[in-house]
């Protein structure tokens, strides 16, 4: 019926399913696959010969789903290719039931501008917000760390004629170590949320996964208050990417009028409290946080457009838009305060890359941009690699909560310890007057100079960058910037993973300036008195290279960096170089928020569908069996259904007999009711007795539902008496009537748009007799993956795991 | 005439006045005559007054020594002194404008009124650039140069705070001088005395100046931690001159020490003037330290540094086990326990589906 051939890679018209099937198989060839005539007369047997093929051989994998207990896996899993089941998916379908019909129609035109008027105002509050979260973050660093570098500088300063170095480098070390605790502990022991950027779970969330506890205030508050600490306990860290991690938060927990954790209503926008709204406001405020750290509001909103809102419309980019402005107008007035000079405007982000007005470029340097784009993507591609086997190291082996925070420590005083011991043996000195620290710090050089390195090291990151940017052209010399690359390189990738909140794009702006710099230094030896060799140019363009290379953003990176060195005539430079970058990038791995994301084992929907996978149908894809109810349906079963399962939405039918047994179809398709619906009914008993009588008088409203999100509570946490359990319930007023449905010969390809598009949770699969046959889910897309490594593109098929 | 008063208020300055009036009869800017004019100002008038403008300055060892505290008053003699001798050489001007056959346009005519205005600028300009740069080493920028500097802004001023209407055109001399053209050459003579003064931090060196406008004079006071600053660095100069030779002849190392104490309290007390003024330290007295201080480094080779290797190497190889232990121990006891793998509900076969479909 096939041959047996060797895989090689992609680009076959055969599936490339079955292959990846056989790997699950511990001793299976894992190049063995047979090949499938696949045109449309005999397709039935080519799928049925395909399925065939690894049923028998992988024990038990497939077979019926009846079997409850889990199997030991015997080999060790990898991190990346699983799956976690603990991730729920955001419901942005609204559920148009009767409640929700009755209830629009009651409120009319009036209620519509109300609401309207709301979104701009939780919008422009959103902004100010976030706004002023950056700046009392920004102040804290800045005063913590001035009194850090001041202490310090002051012991080096009289030690360096007393012989007790020993004294401030024992000091530093501490201080920072101290500093670092207090942030590994607020992430470690108090909101493991609040660890790292904040980005791949930010991603996530506007991708539509429910990650538990991201946008939780206490989560806002663990990561304001880490990201402070870090950044001043001198980690190769930075504060920008935790701002829209903070954003996100201060969105959800403004557009829903109360917090949870304090258990305060404050009985406002109640009519925002579904996912759906929330998401939106999320969108806006990971904008104004992006915002507010860049000062690029547009970069902003195609920071939300780039990374989520599948679904996404005119009226909500312009509010998003509303939000990023307000937000980087609020941190300006707040910082102009903060620094003395009310209402000088001249602070629109946290990092600030400086005036790059006369910087302007020669057509025969857009070459070197490609080769600075092309190795700043290998420079990111060695980044992601390295730090990548090393969360996976750390996932296995530093797992305990108190291990954690050690390893935050270590690699804390090691940062300190390095950047003395360098100042130490490396004596490069520059004449005081131009000094771009606030601190210079002498130690070897002679009186009247300071020591290059310890400039570079005694400032916070984002001042290091900027002095990279700005110092005139010998300031530093190619030694003590090599050094320093090559140390910031590999602590920056030691320090991303840690339980800490940090941010990852200041130290891969800070390692792309150093070795910009460096190949500005190298062309204006090789072509001297050419007006556009500008090392601080070159600085930015690396840095912009390193950060590509990195994190794989495209457009609004570019925007970003355009925005924040408010220079437009080096866009194209930018652009160029961050496209190489992630070409170059991408032959070899993907970026590190995605690399992430995969170690967290979320189901993230990629922008495209699997590629040549349209001969992958949705009864291929689909989970089943599928439990569902019955239009009318007895209390027990429901109950212990709930408790069985895990799953969250149920179809609605008629015409089905569970207790038969060998099911294939799962009755007439109704409609579609959901986990948290079906637990406020039980809990509100909107019961019938067996004789068809309501056993209370409560009405349930849209209301009802709302309040108790977004927690709901658990099954097991209602009673329901045996009596109880004999009663009926009808679930047709409650359930989404007209919920998306495709045919069991709908390909993966569609299915997959439709979730894309529509940011759907559900979509129920039928049969031509409109009986239902199964449910697709975002795990049981997500579970193909397209893998590429070195060029070649293969799909995997993931693992799902309960934790 | 009777309003013009209001502006050129002195005696001396109105005679500077009636030289403009008999520029302006003269028709002038054709580039022969702007020619004539500079060589005769840069030859002897402005040396002469920047020598004669601020007492002390002809003191070329150190300017600082004749300074004491208190109070500083300096009589600007420059329009008086300016505007006689220009008068003087009024009618060889006049004469090498009629040699240089320009055409005079009745466009180049400007009112008296403005044509004094600018001048006074020009005049206040010039003076303030030439001082920058003769005192741009040693820098003594700030101190030297206060007069001009506060004249400039005062003569700016004045042509901003203009508002005489001319009655046949409307137009103020403001709108005339400062907004007629593009190119501005007045707001940016204007702004880069202003910026060498902002880059300077020339504002710290001073407790205050002012320019009085009735006795033409600009007075300044020091700021009482430039006039303390200046006394300790006299005493460092001081024992660093005496001991100079000493130390370079036997480069006797002891010799450092005789003036350590002097040194070590000029440094101490800077830093003290960099903490307060967050480093916005007027740069003549930064200049004066750095030269010192590499003086002291480079000439003297009196740094004395102590480099403790042991104790930093030892810290360092300390330091460095401890990430090395972490990692070998966590990788021997931490092995987390494997995640169980859910099974996925997956249709059996397809083939029921599949038959009926095909």
């Amino acid at each position: 019926m096939g041959d047996r051939n060797v895989v090689r890679g992609f680009g076959e018209r055969t599936p490339l399913l079955p292959s990846q099937r056989v790997l699950y198989q511990p001793d299976a060839s894992i190049e063995v696959q047979y090949t499938l005539n696949t045109s449309t007369e005999n397709k039935g047997i080519g799928n049925r010969y395909r399925r065939s093929v690894p049923y028998i051989e992988t024990s038990g994998r497939y077979q019926n789903q009846e079997e409850e207990e889990d199997e030991e896996d015997p080999k060790l899993l990898e991190e990346h290719k699983v799956l976690s089941a603990r991730f729920q998916t955001l419901d942005y379908d609204t559920c148009e039931n009767e409640l929700y019909q009755r209830e629009e129609k009651s409120k009319g035109y009036r209620f519509l501008v109300k609401k309207n008027l709301a979104r701009w105002l939780v919008m422009g509050l959103i902004g100010i917000l976030t706004g002023i979260v950056a700046s009392g973050i920004d102040y804290f660093i800045d005063l913590l760390s001035q009194l850090k570098y001041k202490l310090i500088t002051d012991y080096i300063n009289k030690c360096i004629n007393n012989s007790c170095l020993s004294i401030p480098f024992v000091l530093f070390v501490s201080l920072n170590a101290g500093a670092v605790l207090i942030a590994s502990i607020l992430v470690a022991y108090v909101e493991p949320q609040a660890g790292g950027s904040g980005i791949p779970q930010i991603k996530c969330y506007l991708n539509g996964v429910k990650i538990p506890r991201v946008v939780r205030i206490k989560t806002l508050v663990s990561k304001c208050i880490g990201v402070v600490f870090s950044v001043v306990g001198g980690l190769a860290v930075g504060k920008e990417g935790p701002m829209i991690h903070s954003g996100a938060v201060i969105a959800a927990g403004i557009s829903q009028g109360r917090s949870a954790t304090f258990n305060k209503d404050f009985r406002v926008f109640e009519y925002f409290r579904t996912d759906h709204e929330k998401r939106d406001f999320v969108s806006g405020g990971a904008a104004a946080g992006v915002s507010a750290a860049f000062g690029a509001p547009v970069g902003g909103v195609l920071f939300s457009l780039e990374e989520g809102a599948s679904y996404w419309n005119q009226s909500l980019t312009w509010r998003i838009f509303f939000a990023s402005f307000i937000s980087t107008f609020t941190l300006n007035v707040v910082l102009s305060y903060v620094k003395g000079h009310p209402w000088d405007l001249s602070n629109p982000g946290l990092i600030n890359f400086g005036e790059f007005n006369s910087v302007t470029y020669n057509g025969v340097e857009i070459p070197i941009f490609l080769m600075i784009g092309a190795i700043g993507g290998l420079f990111g591609a060695l980044f992601n690699m390295i730090n990548h086997k090393l969360s996976v190291f750390r996932m296995r082996h530093v797992y305990r909560k108190s291990t954690k925070v050690v390893e935050a420590m270590i690699v804390a005083g090691i940062t300190a310890m390095i950047a003395f011991v360098l100042m130490y043996f490396i004596t490069d000195c520059s004449p005081l007057g131009n000094d771009p620290t606030e601190h210079p710090v002498q130690f070897f050089c002679s009186d009247g100079e300071f020591n290059g390195l310890a400039a570079l090291f005694f400032q916070t990151p984002e001042a290091s960058v900027k002095s990279l940017f700005h110092d005139p052209n010998n300031s530093y010399q190619p030694l003590t910037l090599s050094v320093f690359f090559l140390v910031y390189f590999c602590l920056s990738i030691w320090t991303y993973g840690l339980a800490v909140s940090s941010g990852l794009f200041i130290p891969a702006l800070l390692t792309g300036a150093a070795w910009g710099r460096l190949v500005g230094i190298f062309l204006a030896q090789i072509f001297p008195n050419q007006g556009w060799v500008d090392p601080g140019k070159y600085a930015l363009l690396g840095a912009a290279a390193q950060l590509g290379g990195v994190v794989r953003m495209t457009i609004s990176l570019t925007v970003i960096i355009t925005e924040a060195t408010g220079n437009l005539s080096l866009g194209l430079p930018i652009m160029l170089v961050l496209m190489m970058a992630k070409w170059v990038g991408d032959y070899f791995n993907e970026g590190i928020y995605d690399i992430h994301i995969q170690l967290m084992a979320v189901p993230m929907i990629q922008w495209e569908p699997p590629p040549l996978s349209s001969n992958v149908l949705a009864c291929e894809v689909m989970s089943h069996p599928v439990t569902t109810f019955r239009t009318v349906e007895k209390v027990g079963r429901i109950r212990e259904k709930l408790e069985k399962e895990t799953h969250h939405g149920f179809p609605v039918v008629d015409e089905y007999d569970p207790d038969a047994d060998d099911n294939t179809t799962f009755g007439v398709f109704k409609g579609l009711i959901l986990r948290d619906q079906l637990l406020v009914l039980l809990e509100n008993k909107v019961f019938k007795d067996p004789h068809g009588n309501p056993c209370n008088t409560t009405k349930l409203s849209s209301k009802d539902f709302r309040n108790q999100y977004p927690r709901f509570p658990d099954i097991k946490q209602i009673n329901i008496s045996v009596h109880e359990r004999e009663c009926t319930m009808d679930l047709r007023p409650f359930m989404n009537p007209s919920p998306y449905t495709v045919s069991d010969r709908a390909s993966l390809p569609r299915i997959f748009k439709l979730f894309r598009g529509l940011g759907l949770r559900h979509i129920v699969v039928i049969n031509d007799t409109h009986q239902v046959v199964g449910m697709v889910t975002r795990k049981d897309l997500a579970r193909y993956r397209l893998e590429h490594v070195g060029g070649e593109l293969k799909l995997e098929e993931m693992d799902i795991t309960h934790s | 005439m009777a309003k013009l008063t209001r502006v050129v208020n002195s005696a001396q300055e109105f005679s500077i006045f009636l030289f403009v009036c008999s520029f302006y009869f003269v028709g002038y800017y054709p580039a022969l005559c702007i020619e004539s004019k500079f060589n005769y100002m840069g030859n002897d008038t402005i040396y002469s007054i920047s020598v004669n403008g601020i007492p002390g300055s002809s003191n070329d060892e150190d300017t600082w020594t004749g300074l004491e505290q208190g109070e500083h008053s300096v009589y600007v003699d420059f329009y008086k002194y300016f505007g006689s001798q220009l008068a003087s050489h009024l009618t060889s001007l006049e004469s090498s404008a009629t040699v240089s056959g320009s055409v005079d346009l009745v466009q180049d005519k400007i009112l008296p009124r403005c044509k004094a205005f600018l001048d006074l600028f020009g005049i206040a300009a010039s003076k303030f650039t030439s001082c920058a740069i003769t005192n741009g080493r040693p820098m003594r920028f700030c101190e030297r140069c206060v007069a001009d500097y506060q004249i400039t802004r005062d003569r700016y001023e004045e042509i901003e705070k203009d508002d005489y209407h001319d009655t046949t055109t409307g137009m103020t001399c403001k709108d005339l001088l400062l907004n007629a053209d593009r190119i501005m050459i007045i707001q940016h003579a204007k702004q880069f005395v202003e910026n060498l003064w902002e880059k300077s931090h020339c504002n710290s060196c001073f407790a205050h100046f002012e320019y009085n406008k009735t006795t033409s004079a600009v007075t300044f006071q020091y700021d009482n931690r430039t006039l303390e600053f200046r006394k300790r660095l006299m005493q460092t100069e001081k024992c660093m001159n005496i001991t100079e030779d000493l130390i370079l002849s036997h480069v006797n190392k002891s010799a450092c020490e005789v003036c350590q104490p002097d040194y070590n309290d000029l440094n101490e007390y800077y830093s003290g003037i960099e903490e307060t003024q967050k480093h916005k330290v007027c740069m003549d007295i930064a200049d004066a330290m750095n030269m010192t201080r590499l003086r002291w480094s480079k000439t003297f080779k009196c740094t004395k540094k102590h480099r403790d290797v042991v104790p930093v190497l030892l810290l360092t190889v300390f330091f460095t086990f401890m990430p090395v232990m972490f990692y070998i121990g966590s990788k021997i006891h931490g092995v987390r326990e494997e995640r169980k793998i859910m099974k996925q509900k997956r249709m059996k076969t397809v083939v029921s589906s599949m038959d009926s479909s095909t």
